[in-house]
């Protein structure tokens, strides 16, 4: 049997559901409950993500939608852009030590929301890109992510939270020990009518 | 395991895994409208069980991952079960 949905680009597609109409659903309260949505693992990890945007940037949110489709390269475009694109389930990683009988994969879309939802928690600090290099042997990975911070927030001491968060949290939920930690601050985002922390 | 029988075991493995701590959602397998949560495979007198989850961040995955399977086993009334599972988001 093959999926006969119609291809789309890839920043539309999330289980046959664009970022638009999660956006809107969540403007809805997610009410009425779309089964749809709700049993898609990439839309729910976009919808966390979005849902983390708007508590964090929601000002910034409204006075870019306005720019989204007359300056692509806006960074909220790049941000929405992102958190469809690393919802998708991409590699599966196996969970080794298991009991025989019983095998379990992680996909690298969970592991990526995982970490988006680590940097999103730490004030100041919105995450970007996330990469993950599975090194040989197989038990370590080396992560590669990209952050934007909120001025007004010290760079130093947000980055050195998140990682240490990073380092605390995924190994519970990875497969692999995390190696290479390496943390980019590709913007610095001013928010409508917020001051220094 | 019979056409008969497939049905009522496919809702007591849902039932059963849905209740293991840790456990969020129990994703359908596919995209597909309609597709199934639990899959089960009986060839040459091996039974295999496919589960997608959704899991708690709180939880180590090998727990959860233990903890579903061994529901799994119990619900079909079989420790011969292979159990194959994915976890395809973490909340």
């Amino acid at each position: 049997m093959t999926d006969a949905r119609p291809p789309s680009g890839p920043f539309e597609d999330l289980d046959g559901h664009t970022l638009d109409e999660l956006v809107d659903y969540l403007d809805r309260g997610r009410t009425p409950l779309d089964p749809g949505i709700e049993a898609s693992p990439a839309c729910r990890i976009a919808l966390a993500g979005l849902e983390r945007l708007r508590l964090m940037a929601g000002g910034l949110l409204e006075e870019d939608a306005a720019l989204e489709r007359t300056h692509p390269d806006c960074w909220m475009t790049t941000v929405l852009d992102r958190i469809s694109l690393e919802a998708r389930p991409g590699r599966r990683f196996p969970v080794p030590g298991l009991p025989p009988g019983t095998e379990a994969t992680v996909t690298e879309g969970a592991l990526r929301g995982l970490v988006r939802a680590v940097g999103d928690s730490v004030p100041g600090l919105l995450t970007g890109r996330v990469r993950i290099e599975p090194q040989e042997p197989g038990d370590r990975m080396d992560l590669d992510i990209e952050v934007s911070m909120f001025y007004g927030f010290p760079i130093e001491d947000t980055v050195a939270e998140f990682r240490r968060r990073v380092v605390e949290i995924l190994p519970r939920q990875a497969p692999f020990t995390v190696g290479r930690l390496d943390v980019r601050v590709a913007d610095v985002v001013e928010l409508p009518g917020a001051g220094a922390p | 395991m019979t056409d008969q029988l497939e049905p009522a075991a496919k809702d007591a493995v849902t039932v059963a895994v849905s209740a293991v701590p840790g456990v969020r959602v129990l994703y359908p397998l596919s995209g597909l409208p309609g597709s199934a949560v639990v899959r089960l495979r009986d060839h040459e007198d091996a039974l295999t069980c496919e589960l997608r989850l959704a899991t708690d961040a709180a939880v180590p995955a090998r727990e959860v991952v233990q903890g579903a399977a061994g529901a799994a086993r119990r619900a079909l009334g079989r420790e011969d079960v292979v159990v194959r599972l994915e976890i395809a988001s973490i909340e």
